[in-house]
């Protein structure tokens, strides 16, 4: 334990003595460790992202699609649906309410549209679906009240419309509800507008865009009642593996195995998740690239303090130490140096992840310190020891002698 | 001139000394560049392969899609949901436009296609003879459907390269053979020419799988297409064109349903998405330069303290602030220039190997940037320690010890 102390003191007083060159050769690998730190932690806070949006639309919710959307685990078909892609239809849905352990089945019928109230146009979409949609991704209004089932038979024409919408169209919510819109060429009565959900960003559904209109009163748009999705919401989560093959069975009945995809909401939270998973760690690795250089340098100034100090190294040798003392006592300083960088860049990484917490959820957890700390001793021990043994071979008569 | 060739000995001269530390020093710049130089030609390599694909159709094409389209960005998945859209009706309205020279209706999906006893996954498309020629495809073997096929609604396929070899084979085997999509059989009339393409998960053009349209009708019973292309008779017609199409789809559809998108809007928007991402690499990239960077400073200063005597004799000679400032400095350019010099070659090299792979390739902007930005290196990590040597006083210099 002493000798290590020893070493370290001796490390400690080296770099005391030029400070510039300590603080400039550990700054490379500040600037590594830190750029890597940080794009992990917004890998993190990506998914942490994701999820919650993800949840935002409710839990425990299972899709019916047309088409096969995922295989193996990622999307498939690059935007081409299904040959024959399907619709499915009010006979579907009473079919589906026959299933056990589904609290609710939202089918949804969507289109872009443009929507224009107050003189304004806007671009939002339009979802004809049923009033149970509110209750199924825990929708609540901000103002005015919302559609439900009366509403849905006798095909009022009222619309529920999302915050963005509102004050695109009307200036502020509350101004918006009363009045009359027009979607499309259709007039429709504004009942009510939701409370901000947030999303749209990296090009996800901007949910606060969306307008929501009982399915029977969209029949200009939607002639044959068709929708695009049906959502169910399982009410329990041990439930959803049954419930998925019934709703496969019922279906199977009426179209054939490939027009259709029943999936999970965390099947899909998956695909994406590793989309972002592959373009975060391409990131990292370029970042690593960073690191690379920094033990570049450390080696760069190693060579540069072992030629300087020859004569100490001689001195030290004269007085008992062997080759291997001089070797670990190089070492131990490259991997302090290093060390340094490691643990002020990711304090640096702390300070920035807590400035953006509230932005976004990037967060730094503990495999992100070890790694750090790890690598940042590798690269000095890696860096470090071509110059250290170069100290180490050095004939102390010589090393004494050396002008 | 004198002077440059003067301080460029001195320069030389002091770098060769210890040649391990001029070899590292450069090492970090060499990296901190072919990353950036490498990173950036592979987007560009990507770019102008998407590109190319496009510019085979021709740049006096026209797409009709339904839905928003491009224009409306990706962000509103409910465009793409709309499916089939457009009918015979349409194509029919949009020939009688002028300037057109052909129309071409299709409609594409996923199925399985069987045959030989195996069964694969391709994207189907349904379309009218001329679907060929838009695409640019040819046979390879056997004969392409025309005219009097679709009428007849025979039950013909031509299939793409891809699909031929493996799942008969090979092209002359699969002439004749059945193929059964959707538990419908179709005989196989031709095969095209392999076309290349593909790649990244994409579907290249050879795999992809020809029916008549008239014969589609089981799984495509309202006869709609999800895409027509248009084709102007020179490139200057397309915009008259474009507005003319507008005009006539508006008569039966609202703005909203379709779009309609040429050739120059869609390199655009690639060209827009792809500088983006570009970008984020190349800053990520960059900060190995800024690492190699501070490398730099750290040795220069190193350099200095050790040169403190040599200052001194050169002040007592004659020489200026300015002169030593500059002497340091372009060591400094020039280790940095080293570095990036060999940085380019390197990431020529690696280019040049990829080549049978991938299409990147070093534009001449990246070598004028990497160029440029070593020099930049050089100048900002290097100026602090130059300033320092060239501030000392020529008595102290000569004295230390």
């Amino acid at each position: 334990m002493s000798y290590f102390l020893f070493i370290i003191k001796f490390a400690l007083e080296d770099f005391k003595r030029n400070k510039v060159r300590t603080f400039l050769t550990s700054l490379g690998i500040l600037i590594g460790v830190s750029s890597v730190v940080l794009l992990i932690s917004f890998g993190l806070g990506l998914k942490v992202y994701i999820k919650n949006q993800f949840e935002s639309l409710g839990t425990n919710l299972i899709i019916v699609m047309p088409g096969k959307v995922l295989q193996n685990g990622s999307f498939r078909g690059s935007g081409s649906s299904m040959l024959g892609g399907i619709k499915f239809d009010e006979k579907d849905i009473n079919d589906l309410r026959r299933v056990k352990y589904a609290s609710l089945i939202v089918p949804v019928y969507t289109r872009s549209v443009t929507i224009q109230g107050n003189g304004i146009s806007e671009t939002g979409d339009l979802y004809a679906t049923t009033a149970d949609v509110f209750l199924i991704r825990n929708l609540e209004p901000e103002a005015g009240i919302l559609w439900d089932k009366t509403d849905l038979e006798k095909r009022s024409k009222k619309a529920v419309m999302g915050p963005k919408i509102a004050e695109k169209l009307f200036g502020t919510i509350e101004n918006a509800v009363g009045k009359i819109i027009k979607i499309d060429t259709q007039s429709y009565h504004v009942a009510g507008v939701l409370k901000s959900k947030g999303g749209g960003g990296f090009g996800g559904p901007d949910f606060d865009s969306f307008i929501y209109v009982p399915y029977k009163s969209a029949l200009a748009f939607n002639p044959n009642k068709n929708f695009y999705a049906i959502n169910i919401k399982a009410d329990s989560e041990e439930n959803i593996p049954i419930l998925k093959e019934d709703i496969k069975s019922i279906l199977l009945k009426t179209y054939k195995e490939d027009d259709f995809s029943v999936v999970e909401q965390t099947e899909i939270l998956n695909a994406v998740s590793s989309i972002f998973a592959i373009l975060n760690t391409v990131l990292i690795a370029i970042a690593a690239i960073s690191l690379v250089v920094g033990g570049i340098g450390i080696m760069n100034i190693m060579y540069v303090s072992v030629i300087e100090r020859i004569r100490e190294i001689g001195i030290r040798r004269a007085i008992g130490a062997t080759g291997k003392d001089i070797l670990f006592q190089f070492i131990s300083e490259a991997v302090i140096l290093s060390l340094i960088g490691g643990l002020l860049g990711l304090t640096l990484s702390f300070l920035i992840v807590f400035i953006i917490q509230r932005f976004f959820p990037a967060y730094i957890d503990v495999s992100s310190v070890l790694l750090a700390l790890g690598v940042s001793s590798a690269i000095g021990i890696i860096f470090g020891v071509f110059p250290a043994k170069r100290a180490s071979d050095l004939s102390p008569i010589e090393a004494i002698r050396y002008e | 001139m004198h002077y440059l060739k003067f301080i460029l000995k001195s320069t030389f001269e002091d770098l060769g000394r210890s040649k391990l530390r001029t070899f590292l020093t450069s090492l970090g710049i060499l990296i901190g560049i072919s990353s950036v130089v490498l990173l950036s030609a592979m987007g560009l390599g990507l770019k102008k392969y998407i590109e190319d694909q496009f510019r085979d159709l021709g740049a006096n094409l026209i797409m009709v899609m339904p839905g928003k389209g491009i224009k409306g960005g990706f962000s509103s998945g409910a465009g793409m949901l709309e499916g089939a859209k457009f009918d015979e009706k349409d194509v029919v309205n949009l020939k009688k436009i002028k300037n057109v020279t052909i129309v071409v209706p299709a409609f594409a999906g996923y199925s399985d296609v069987e045959g030989n006893g195996k069964a694969e996954s391709y994207e189907i498309i349904a379309s009218t003879p001329e679907i060929f020629q838009i695409l640019n495809m040819e046979p390879e073997v056997g004969e392409l459907f025309d005219k009097a096929d679709v009428e007849k609604k025979n039950k013909i396929v031509v299939l793409g390269s891809g699909p031929a070899q493996k799942i008969f084979g090979s092209a002359s085997e699969a002439l004749g053979k059945t193929a059964t999509i959707k538990d419908l059989g179709f005989k196989v009339t031709g095969v095209l020419k392999s076309k290349g393409g593909g790649g990244f998960g994409e579907p290249g053009m050879d795999d992809h799988v020809f029916i008549p349209y008239k014969a589609a009708y089981s799984f495509n019973p309202d006869k709609k297409f999800i895409v027509i292309y248009v084709r102007a008779v020179e490139e200057k017609y397309v915009g008259e064109v474009k507005n003319d199409i507008n005009t006539v789809l508006l008569k039966r559809y609202n703005q909203d349903d379709f779009s309609v998108s040429d050739q120059k809007e869609i390199m655009d928007m690639l060209s827009t998405i792809f500088n983006s991402i570009n970008m984020v690499l190349v800053a990520i990239s960059a900060i190995s330069l800024v690492v190699g960077g501070v490398g730099i400073m750290n040795i220069m200063y190193v350099s200095v303290v050790e040169r403190i005597n040599e200052i001194g004799i050169r002040r007592a000679v004659g020489a200026m602030d300015h002169d030593i400032l500059f002497l340091f400095l372009s060591e400094s350019v020039i280790l940095s220039l080293i570095g990036g010099v060999f940085g380019l070659l390197f990431s020529y090299t690696v280019v040049t190997l990829l080549q049978p792979i991938f299409p990147a390739y070093i534009n001449l902007q990246s070598v004028l940037l990497a160029i440029g930005v070593s020099f930049a290196i050089g100048i900002f990590f290097g100026v602090f320690p130059a300033r320092k040597a060239a501030k000392m006083t020529p008595i102290e210099a000569i004295i230390h010890d």
